[in-house]
C-alpha cells in the first residue's frame, strides 16, 4: 500500500488495495470542471469536483467533510441516492468515454469519516420541527449550525423518515442511516418520539417557527374492484413491515404488484427478498415509458421479478373471501400523450386473462394525511405566517437529496425569518 | 517479431548492429546467463555493467532501488547500486564467452577507475580480450572513485580530457565512448573535452542524481536503509527530455560527434526522438528491468514499421533529422498566435476558461448558459496553455493572426 492508499483510510474498513486503486483511479479521471454541471445537479449542492481532488490527494478527511457540510445525510444519500438522474448524469467526462461513478466516490468518502465534534446552540430561538425524515433533519442540522434549537416531532417511535421505514434493507442498511442520525444527534438537537402534532399552530406557544415536514403517508386509491380484500395491501404497509421483518405472511405465495415506478420496483424486490414464491408487476405502459433509475431495475431483475407490460387490472378476483386472483386487460399505446409526455395506454377489447395471485401490492402513489388546509408555497414558507415546509408533504415525491435541499432552504428561510422578527 | 531488417542496421564505430537497440551498463548485463538472455530475446548488443581493478572495494547496499510514481504508472526509477561486484578477470572471461557464443552481436565492456595506471590497465586487458567496444563511466551518479571525490568525472572539463586521453592512449583502434552527465554547467564544455581526447564517441546520458521522495509517515528519504538514505540516480521516463537536450546540444555544436543515445528510452517512439536529435544507437536499461527483454520486439517492429512509413531506407538517415528546426531562443520566428474555440468538439469542461483565468491572460469568456468558452481575441497573447489542459483532441487550436 502507497502513501496516498494509507492516507485514504481514515477508518478500519473491508478495503483492499484494488478498492483504493480504483478509487485513486476514478478520482483522477475528473475533469474539475468550471462551474460543475454535477454540482449544478446535485440538489444538495455537494462540491463534488473538490470533494474528488480531496481523494485523490489522500485528503480524505476533508473529502467527507465537505460533503457532509452540503449533505446532512451523506451516508444515506451516498448509498442509495439515484445518480443517473443527479449529479452523474451530467458529468461532461462522460462526453469523452464515461461519466465518473460520482456517488461511489461520495459513499467511499463518507463511510472515513473522522470524529466530528458537537455543536451548541447559541440563539434564544427555538424552532419545531414536524418529521423526523430527511428534510427534517436537514433542517435541525442547518439550523443548529447557525446556532438555533430545534425540537424534532415525529409521530413513529423512530427517526429517519422514509430511509429508516420503508425503503428495504437490502439497498439501504441500518448501519448506514445510524451514521447520519448520529451526525444529527452531535448538534444537540432534541427528538420528541411518539408524538403526533394535530395542530401546528398550538406550536407557537413554546416556538418561534414550524417547519412541517411529514412526507406522505396516504396511499392513492386505484378503484379496482374488490381492492377491499385483506389480500390487498398498501405499498407503504408491506415496506415498513418488511423493513422491520415483519412480514411472514408473503413466504411461498404469489405476488402480483399493481405499479410501475420505484416504489413498486422496491415493493417487487422486497417481496422477492422476504421468500415469494413469484412476483409478478402490472405495469400498463412498455419498458420504455417507466419513470424508474436504473439500479431499481436491476434490483429487481437480480431478484427475479417479472414485469408485465402493457397489463392493466380490471378487478380482484374473490372467492369466499379470499383474493384467488387479478383479472388483467392487454394495453396498446396510443399516439395521444398524457400530462407527463408519455404515450397513454389503451386496454384492447378481448384480452382479459387472470393472474393467479395469493397477494396484491397497490403501489401507485402517495398523498397527504397531514393538515391539507395549509398550502405550501416554492419558497418554503405556507399560507400561515411563521410555518415553513419543505419534503414530499410541501411538494409531492421526491428523492431523499431533494428533501435535504429542502431541509437546508427552509433552515435559510427560517433564519431571516428569525432575524427580520428580531428573535 | 522483426528484430532486425536491412533498415535498421548500421555501423557504429566500426561495429555492425543488426538493429540499433543495446543493453545498456546496468543490472541486466551484470550476470552471464541473464546477458546471454537478453542476447537470445534479438538485443543488438551488450555493453556489461561497469568493472574495475579488484583494488576497488564495491559496497553494495540493499535495498537498492525506488521509484516515483503517477497512481500505478512509475515515471521515474531510481537506484543506489554502485558499479559490477564482478572485477577485470571475470570480466574478460565473459567477454571471451560471449564473442564465441555471438559473433554477430557488440560485445562491449563499460570501466571506470581512479588513476591512469588503473584506467589503462582495464582497457588493456579488455583489448586483449578482443571487446568491441570500451565504455567508459565518468558519471556514475553515486560517486566517482576517480580524481576528485564527491564529483562525477565529467563534471570537470581538464579531467574529462585528461582521464580520456589516458584510455584512448591505451586503446589505441579500439573504440571508446565516455559515459557523460547531464548535470553540467556546460554540457558544449563536456564534449568539446572528450573529442580533444580522441576518443571515438559519448553515451549521453547516465541517470541523473536525485532525492526521490520523502515518506512523509516517517519523515525518511526514499529508498530506506535502516532508516536512513541518501541520493539515487533517477532513470526512467522521466528524464527522456534532459536526455534530448543533451544530445542535440552535443549535436547542434559538433556535427561529427558520434552519439550513443541512453536515458529514458522507453519505447520506439523514444527511440525515433533520441536518434532525430543525432544518437546513431539506443540504450536501454530501465525499461527492460521493468518490463523485460521482450520489449525488443516491439521496439524493433516499432521502429521499421516507422522508418517504411516516412520513407527512411535506414536508421542512419533518421540520426539528426530534427536538429535543422532546432534554434536558439532569439532565432525562433515571432509571430502573432491566437487561440481559438472549435466549437464542434468542445464537452465544456471550462479547464480552458479556468487555467487562462488563474495562469495566463484572463483571455478566455465564459458563456454559463451554453457551457461554451470563447477566446476574447484582445487579450490572448496565444500562450499555449489552453491546450494543455484541453481534455479532447482539437477542441482547442492556435492559429497564426498576422
Amino acid at each position: 500500500m502507497n502513501m496516498i492508499q494509507k492516507n485514504l483510510i481514515k477508518k478500519s474498513a473491508k478495503l483492499d488495495i484494488a478498492d483504493l486503486k480504483w478509487i485513486l483511479h476514478e478520482s483522477s479521471n475528473c475533469l474539475s470542471c468550471f462551474e460543475p454541471p454535477c454540482q449544478q445537479n446535485c440538489p444538495a449542492e455537494i462540491p463534488i469536483p473538490e470533494f474528488i481532488r480531496s481523494l485523490q490527494s489522500g485528503n480524505v478527511g476533508y473529502a467527507a467533510k465537505i460533503i457532509r457540510d452540503a449533505n446532512p445525510l451523506a451516508a444515506i444519500c451516498g448509498a442509495v441516492c439515484p445518480e443517473e438522474v443527479f449529479c452523474q448524469s451530467q458529468c461532461t467526462r462522460g462526453k469523452m468515454d464515461n461519466p465518473i461513478r460520482i456517488r461511489e466516490l461520495h459513499s467511499f468518502a463518507t463511510s472515513q469519516e473522522g470524529y466530528i465534534p458537537p455543536v451548541s446552540a447559541s440563539s434564544d430561538a427555538k424552532v419545531a420541527i414536524i418529521g423526523a425524515g430527511p428534510a427534517g433533519l436537514a433542517c435541525a442540522t442547518k439550523l443548529a449550525e447557525k446556532g438555533i434549537k430545534s425540537v424534532v416531532y415525529e409521530k413513529s417511535k423512530r427517526i429517519g423518515g422514509v430511509p429508516s421505514s420503508s425503503i428495504p434493507e437490502f439497498r439501504l442498511s441500518d448501519e448506514i442511516i445510524s451514521l447520519d442520525i448520529e451526525y444529527t444527534k452531535r448538534f444537540g438537537i432534541e427528538f420528541r418520539l411518539n408524538t403526533k402534532i394535530d395542530d401546528p399552530e398550538e406550536l407557537f406557544d413554546e416556538f418561534d417557527a414550524i417547519f412541517i415536514a411529514t412526507g406522505l403517508a396516504q396511499p392513492v386509491e386505484t378503484q379496482i374492484p374488490n381492492s377491499n380484500l385483506s389480500q390487498v395491501i398498501p405499498s407503504l404497509d408491506f415496506l415498513e413491515k418488511a423493513r422491520a421483518s415483519n412480514i411472514n405472511e408473503i413466504k411461498t405465495k404469489r405476488v402480483v404488484i399493481v405499479g410501475g415506478g420505484n416504489v413498486s420496483l422496491d415493493v417487487a424486490a422486497s417481496a422477492m427478498e422476504h421468500g415469494a414464491s413469484e412476483v409478478i408487476l402490472l405495469y400498463r405502459r412498455g419498458l420504455a415509458e417507466m419513470r424508474v433509475w436504473q439500479s431499481e431495475l436491476d434490483a429487481a431483475f437480480k431478484r427475479s421479478v417479472v414485469i408485465s407490460y402493457l397489463t392493466a387490472p380490471v378487478r380482484y378476483i374473490e372467492e369466499s373471501g379470499r383474493l384467488t386472483g387479478v383479472e388483467c386487460i392487454r394495453t396498446r399505446l396510443t399516439s395521444e400523450r398524457d400530462t407527463s409526455g408519455r404515450r397513454k395506454p389503451e386496454s384492447i377489447p378481448g384480452t382479459e386473462f387472470v393472474i393467479p395471485a395469493d397477494i396484491v401490492i397497490e403501489a401507485i402513489g402517495l398523498n397527504s394525511d397531514y393538515k391539507r388546509e395549509i398550502t405550501a408555497f416554492p419558497d418554503y414558507t405556507t399560507s400561515i405566517q411563521g410555518i415553513f415546509s419543505g419534503g414530499d408533504w410541501a411538494k409531492g415525491e421526491g428523492t431523499i437529496v431533494e428533501a435535504v435541499r429542502d431541509g437546508k432552504s427552509a433552515a435559510e428561510a427560517i433564519c431571516n425569518y428569525l432575524r427580520v422578527k428580531k428573535i | 517479431m522483426i528484430l532486425s531488417s536491412s533498415r535498421l542496421r548500421s555501423r557504429f564505430l566500426g561495429v555492425e548492429l543488426e538493429n540499433p537497440f543495446i543493453l545498456s551498463a546496468g543490472p541486466s548485463t551484470d550476470e552471464l546467463d541473464i546477458t546471454r538472455a537478453g542476447l537470445d530475446a534479438g538485443w543488438a548488443g551488450v555493453i556489461l555493467k561497469t568493472t574495475s581493478l579488484p583494488t576497488t572495494d564495491v559496497d553494495l547496499v540493499y535495498p537498492m532501488m525506488s521509484s516515483f510514481n503517477n497512481g500505478d504508472d512509475i515515471l521515474g526509477m531510481g537506484n543506489i547500486d554502485l558499479i559490477s561486484i564482478y572485477h577485470l578477470e571475470e570480466i574478460v572471461k565473459r567477454i571471451s564467452i560471449l564473442k564465441s557464443e555471438y559473433p554477430g552481436k557488440m560485445i562491449a565492456a563499460s570501466i571506470m577507475s581512479d588513476s591512469r595506471e588503473g584506467w589503462q590497465t582495464l582497457v588493456r586487458a579488455l583489448k586483449d580480450a578482443d571487446v568491441d567496444l570500451i565504455e567508459c563511466s565518468f558519471s556514475c551518479p553515486q560517486g566517482n572513485v576517480g580524481e576528485d571525490p564527491g564529483k562525477m568525472l565529467a563534471q570537470s572539463v581538464s579531467a574529462t580530457e585528461k582521464v580520456a586521453g589516458w584510455v584512448k592512449e591505451a586503446a589505441e583502434e579500439l573504440p571508446v565512448l565516455i559515459k557523460i552527465t547531464p548535470q553540467v554547467t556546460d554540457i558544449v564544455a563536456i564534449a568539446g573535452a572528450i573529442l580533444k581526447s580522441k576518443c571515438d564517441g559519448i553515451t549521453a546520458s547516465n541517470s541523473i542524481p536525485a532525492l526521490m521522495g520523502i515518506d512523509i509517515d516517517s519523515l525518511t528519504p526514499i529508498p530506506q536503509v535502516d532508516g536512513y538514505s541518501t541520493y539515487s540516480g533517477l532513470s526512467g521516463g522521466a528524464i527522456k527530455p534532459i536526455t534530448l537536450r543533451t544530445i542535440a546540444e552535443i549535436s547542434r555544436n559538433f556535427t561529427d560527434a558520434t552519439i550513443s543515445g541512453n536515458g529514458g528510452i522507453s519505447n520506439w517512439r523514444d527511440s525515433v526522438e533520441v536518434l532525430a536529435v543525432g544518437a546513431s544507437n539506443i540504450q536501454i536499461c530501465t525499461a527492460v528491468m521493468l518490463h523485460g527483454f521482450g520489449i525488443i520486439e516491439d521496439l524493433t517492429s516499432g521502429l521499421d514499421n516507422y522508418l517504411i512509413e516516412k520513407g527512411f531506407n535506414s536508421v542512419t538517415e533518421l540520426v539528426g533529422k530534427a536538429l535543422p528546426k532546432l534554434v536558439s531562443h532569439e532565432q525562433l520566428p515571432r509571430h502573432q498566435v491566437r487561440s481559438a474555440v472549435i466549437k464542434e468538439k468542445c464537452i465544456g469542461c471550462g479547464r480552458c476558461y479556468i487555467s487562462c483565468r488563474d495562469g495566463g491572460h484572463i483571455a478566455i469568456k465564459w458563456d454559463s448558459v451554453n457551457r461554451l468558452p470563447d477566446i476574447d481575441e484582445e487579450k490572448c497573447v496565444g500562450c499555449g496553455l489552453c491546450l494543455l489542459v484541453q481534455p479532447v483532441d482539437g477542441c482547442l487550436s492556435l492559429k497564426r493572426v498576422d
